[in-house]
This record gives C-alpha cells, sequence and structure tokens, in this order.
C-alpha cells in the first residue's frame, strides 16, 4: 500500500469515528453519496495525471482509493459545518440558520478539501494536466482552481447529501 | 409577492450563480469561438453562456416536476423524493446532452487541447461531460428546491 493510500485509509477513519454517531446514521451517509463517489473522480479523471507509482489499484483510470476519499471528505466536511453550525448559531443569531450554514459548508468544504489536496499534492500523487490557469496559491501551491472547486460544492451539493441522508435513515 | 413569482425569482438568482461560478471556473477546458459569441464576462466565457445555463435549469426543472405531478398525481413539489429525484437525473442529463451535442456540431466551441477526453460514437460527446450533465441533475434541483422552501416559507 502506498502513502497517499494509507492517507485515505486514515483519513475515512477519523471520518467514521469522529463524530461519535449511530451506525444508522453512518450508513445513511455512506448510501447518499457513494454513487456520487464513485462517478465524480471518473468524470474529472483526464484533469489529473495520475502517478502510478503512488497507486496500487486502478478503475477506469482513477484510483480505486479516491471513492473512499470523497465518501469521507464529503460527510467529514458536512458534520464538521454542523457542528459549527451549532457553536455559532448562538452568536449569530440575527442570521437565518440557512444563510449560516450556507457560511458554514463553504467554508468547511474549502478547508478540509484544500488541506487534503495539498497533503496529495505534497505526496506526488499525481500532476495537474489542466486547471492552472488561475493560478498557484502561494506557500501551499496548488492551484486556485480547487479550493474553488470544493467551495462549490459546499454551496452547491452539500444540500443535497443532507437531504439524501435524512431520507435514507428516515 | 406571489409565492410562485418568488420560485421563479429564486431560481433565476441561483442559476445566474451557478452559471458565473461554473463558468468562470472551467473555461480552461474549452475554446469558445469569439466570431460567434458578442460579450465575453470579464474576459472569460461569452455573455450568452448564462442564458444557455438558464435554459437548461428552467427546462429541465420543469420536465422533471410535471412529470413528477403527472406520474404520482400530487399538487405540490416535495424537497425529495426517490421519484422526483431520478426524474431530475434524467431532465437534466438528456437536456444538457442533447444542447451541448447540437451546440459542438455547430462548433460553437471546441474541447480543450491535452485532455485525453473519450468521445461516445455517434452523438460524438465525451464521456465525461455527458457524466456531468447527469451529475448535475442529481446534485443541483434539490439544493434550489431547499433555498425555494426557506425563502418562500
Amino acid at each position: 500500500m502506498q502513502k497517499p493510500e494509507i492517507f485515505i485509509i486514515i483519513f475515512f477513519l477519523i471520518y467514521f469515528f469522529f463524530p461519535i454517531r449511530s451506525w444508522v446514521v453512518k450508513k445513511g451517509e455512506i448510501i447518499a453519496v457513494i454513487i456520487f463517489a464513485f462517478f465524480l473522480p471518473i468524470t474529472i479523471q483526464p484533469v489529473w495525471d495520475y502517478n502510478h507509482s503512488q497507486w496500487t489499484l486502478f478503475i477506469f483510470g482513477v484510483p480505486v482509493f479516491f471513492t473512499l476519499y470523497w465518501i469521507a471528505l464529503v460527510f467529514f466536511s458536512i458534520n464538521i459545518s454542523d457542528f459549527v453550525l451549532k457553536i455559532s448559531s448562538k452568536k449569530f443569531s440575527g442570521i437565518k440558520l440557512h444563510w449560516l450554514n450556507l457560511l458554514t459548508d463553504t467554508f468547511s468544504f474549502c478547508l478540509i478539501g484544500t488541506l487534503c489536496e495539498c497533503i496529495f499534492h505534497s505526496l506526488k500523487s499525481y500532476d495537474y494536466i489542466k486547471g492552472t490557469e488561475l493560478g498557484f496559491i502561494p506557500i501551499l501551491n496548488v492551484p486556485l482552481i480547487l479550493p474553488l472547486g470544493y467551495i462549490g460544492m459546499g454551496i452547491f451539493a452539500a444540500h443535497t447529501f443532507r437531504i439524501k441522508r435524512k431520507e435514507k435513515i428516515i | 409577492m406571489k409565492k410562485s413569482k418568488k420560485h421563479i425569482i429564486i431560481d433565476i438568482i441561483f442559476i445566474l450563480i451557478y452559471a458565473i461560478y461554473w463558468e468562470s471556473i472551467s473555461t480552461e477546458f474549452w475554446i469558445y469561438d469569439r466570431r460567434i459569441y458578442g460579450y465575453f464576462i470579464f474576459n472569460r466565457f461569452p455573455l450568452s453562456l448564462l442564458v444557455f445555463w438558464a435554459f437548461v435549469f428552467f427546462i429541465s426543472l420543469y420536465i422533471s416536476e410535471t412529470l413528477y405531478k403527472k406520474l404520482t398525481k400530487k399538487t405540490e413539489i416535495p424537497l425529495f423524493d426517490k421519484k422526483l429525484y431520478l426524474l431530475d437525473i434524467i431532465a437534466f442529463g438528456l437536456m444538457g446532452t442533447i444542447l451541448e451535442a447540437l451546440t459542438y456540431r455547430w462548433n460553437w466551441f471546441e474541447y480543450g487541447v491535452n485532455l485525453h477526453w473519450t468521445f461516445v460514437p455517434i452523438i460524438n460527446l465525451p464521456i465525461n461531460a455527458i457524466m456531468g450533465y447527469f451529475g448535475i441533475g442529481a446534485l443541483i434541483p434539490t439544493t434550489v428546491r431547499f433555498y425555494r422552501s426557506k425563502v418562500c416559507k
């Protein structure tokens, strides 16, 4: 097993056991996101040039472990966002909850996603074929398009996953 | 303001935000024919693409919601329903693919070089683009309905 794969497994375990919640909730989360987690890396596959020496298993030209990464990323970000919302809702009681949630979603997806991308980049997991036109973030040295992409997920997709999770549980 | 009018305004705002966001970050992946398009926003993407996205969204939402009402004989559109979700995916996937295929056939744009797209025969589109439209159907309409329900409450 290679370094990026070990990182993904650790990240998945952190997501799985934090915060403490019932198995039913965890199952709902995984069911809600699994199809997305499988298809997203395949859809955006031409943008990356994967370093084959850093990955062991591939499916349709994409490392299999990326499905695990996306499951963990989506619901870890959502859970962190919900946690931040819980704390901040008392402080910002004047703002409607769904607008505050939009901010916390954007923040958590951007932060967690960019951090993971930095780790992948430092492990030389892949090179960028496209997506560099907007420039790179100084110090972190990752393309600016990455945090923007994660912000988009926070804005446009987070609520769909939340609603899907709820539907699966009920 | 009437509820339906509010719905339309929310839809328009959301679609515009989505279209500007998506086109701003994805310009690198397509090459637009500047002779065909007029004004370019931020000198990055054609203004008319906002109309394209509005068209895709409104037609797809209309198709999926109308079909849902007819199939289930319900008068209200819920926030989430498995049938509605499936109809969203099909409507967005088909509408997006048809419009993308037409505009590509008319040479309104080209796909960026260096990207190793796998093209689907007959419709002559990259499989990634088709999957993208089905993916939009799986994610965005539910979010649109979520904000509709919150703002129109």
